[in-house]
């Protein structure tokens, strides 16, 4: 499809705001894990620095973007989101606190999503419209989440290449797939690193800065060239640090001057979708 | 918004400090946490000696060579074994700092096990050095709000163990003073490597060294556009290699030819730090 301006592709500039929800996850388990703070104080780098850094990088290159949540954060640093909301970024689900368990039935399912849209409502005043879930779901609760649940686009990881309606089970939903390929655009999975316990596993080198921008400039040529769209997985706990931000800023630069690419949050590409292909609004 | 976060003295623009982790065999640490592995044969020996033996007298040159001070967190085990060694780097005008004992995995002690493990430490640096000891860092692990608390009460004045911020703060909690650090700006997860035990487990390739220096360069220029603390951390057996040290030097060579940069030891800049708050809230 032809994007608006007669872009050939659309990017969406996706962040997802863990804070220290997924390093308090990893040692929670272990005898007094609850009171670790190395691990932590990596998540939390990208509530206090990585986050306001980013936001002026953003607002610099005039784009918006959609910041994928754990309700948990919304509740605990509502001024970090009132500033993401006050520059028209997205703020969008990403799970309660980042943990893979959304419950063992739909209605389970249903409810853990309903909690995590009544502390966005509560703390931020909107309710999400995106779902980049941090866990498995069951395809009912799938069919709900894209219909009566009111979502109107995922953005998970492994769900394809292509931009189009979201199909559960061969049924047609009324939302949009905005692509993620992590593999490509994960800046977290390129180059974090804590030794205790082991991120990554095995304890890999952490890539040369330019591995992870030049993946991304591949990516955003192989969107335009299949005509798609696509959002990243970016962390500001990652990509806030001085030197990472740096790079961010390259490839801000690399996006807005780039022609065939119009750049705007998930849900705008989301609703240009269905407003150009025929699409059902959601009630 | 990062900018004006912190004022640095003289006019500098960010600040640089220069941090070497003096750890001999016991690195392997970070890589075996639980303990059960012999750091007294084999490889890991080896390297460690390497280090000591090798890539020491090369770092210490290459900081006098340009005139640089730099702060060396010293285990304490390592000045036992080694103490003419940590006597002259005290010599040579550099801060000496505490790294642990034996690179205890602080977390998994009781209070009062790491109060005398860490009392012990600090004051066996201190004797052998014969200067006082003023810094701390966590040796890779976990620790609590509890050991800087400790760390506090026994009179070290600041920490650089923790990653939550890029510019000195205070920690409400326990009222340290802490320096942060950041894995990019750390040598040895790029480097190191032996083949058994495996280190690192998953037998990744050691990094090449000019990617690395790259990743510096990089978080430097960012450092001067946000004007934060670029905390380098050295471990004598990485980047003091033979084929190595180069990096070192090419990035010293940077640092010492900027006039925005303020170059200076975790004492001076948590001192520094010390006094602008006092004047903050006066």
């Amino acid at each position: 499809m032809i994007w608006k301006n007669g872009a050939k592709a659309a990017f969406a500039l996706g962040f997802d705001l863990d804070g220290r929800t997924i390093w308090r996850n990893k040692v929670s388990h272990l005898p007094g894990g609850q009171n670790f703070i190395k691990g932590v104080s990596i998540g939390d780098f990208g509530v206090k620095v990585g986050t306001p850094r980013i936001l002026d990088i953003l607002d610099e290159y005039g784009l918006k973007a959609t910041w994928f949540i754990p309700a948990e954060i919304v509740e605990k640093y509502p001024k970090a989101v009132e500033d993401i909301l006050v520059k028209d970024h997205e703020i969008a689900h990403h799970g309660y606190d980042h943990r893979g368990n959304y419950g063992n039935t739909t209605e389970e399912q249903i409810a853990f999503i309903e909690k995590c849209q009544d502390a966005f409502l509560k703390y931020a005043g909107v309710k999400a419209k995106g779902f980049r879930g941090t866990g498995p779901i069951l395809p009912e609760t799938e069919k709900w989440l894209y219909s009566a649940g009111g979502f109107v686009y995922g953005s998970c990881g492994l769900a394809g290449e292509a931009c189009t309606w979201i199909e559960v089970k061969g049924e047609k939903t009324k939302a949009v797939n905005i692509p993620c390929r992590d593999e490509m655009m994960d800046d977290y999975m390129q180059t974090v690193m804590n030794s205790y316990p082991q991120v990554l596993v095995g304890m890999p080198r952490i890539a040369p800065y330019r591995n992870p921008y030049e993946n991304w400039i591949n990516e955003v040529k192989g969107i335009i060239r299949y005509g798609t769209a696509g959002s990243p997985a970016f962390h500001p706990q990652i990509a806030g640090t001085p030197g990472r931000a740096i790079m961010f800023e390259r490839f801000c630069r690399y996006l807005v001057e780039n022609d065939s690419l119009w750049c705007s949050t998930c849900l705008d590409l989301a609703e240009y979708f269905i407003e150009h292909n025929g699409g059902e609004a959601h009630e | 918004m990062s900018k004006d976060r912190i004022c640095w003295p003289k006019g500098k623009t960010c600040a640089v400090m220069i941090s070497v982790n003096i750890e001999a065999e016991y690195f392997a640490k970070m890589y075996y946490p639980d303990g059960n592995i012999d750091l007294n044969s084999g490889e890991i020996s080896a390297l460690g000696w390497e280090g000591m033996t090798f890539g020491l007298p090369k770092i210490l040159d290459a900081l006098d060579d340009r005139g640089v001070k730099a702060t060396f967190f010293v285990l304490a085990a390592v000045a036992d074994r080694y103490p003419e060694v940590v006597k002259e780097i005290a010599l040579r005008g550099h801060e000496i700092g505490c790294h642990g004992y034996y690179h205890e995995n602080l977390a998994l002690l009781s209070a009062q096990e790491q109060r005398s493990v860490l009392k012990w430490a600090k004051d066996r640096l201190e004797e052998v050095s014969g200067s006082e000891v003023r810094g701390f860092r966590m040796p890779e692990g976990e620790m609590t709000e509890e050991t800087l608390r400790i760390v506090r009460d026994l009179g070290f004045t600041y920490s650089s163990s923790l990653s939550d911020d890029d510019i000195p703060y205070l920690r409400r909690e326990s009222l340290m003073i802490e320096l942060p650090i950041h894995w990019a700006l750390y040598d040895l997860p790029y480097f190191v490597y032996t083949w058994a035990p495996q280190i690192p487990q998953g037998q990744s390739r050691s990094a090449n060294a000019n990617d690395v220096l790259e990743n510096w360069k990089i978080e430097l220029e960012g450092a001067l556009k946000y004007g934060t603390l670029f905390n380098l951390q050295l471990d004598p057996q990485a980047t003091g290699e033979q084929g190595r040290i180069f990096i070192l030097e090419e990035l010293l060579n940077l640092i010492v030819q900027n006039e925005k940069i303020w170059l200076a030891t975790g004492e001076e800049i948590a001192s520094y730090f010390e006094k602008a708050k006092k004047i903050n809230s006066m």
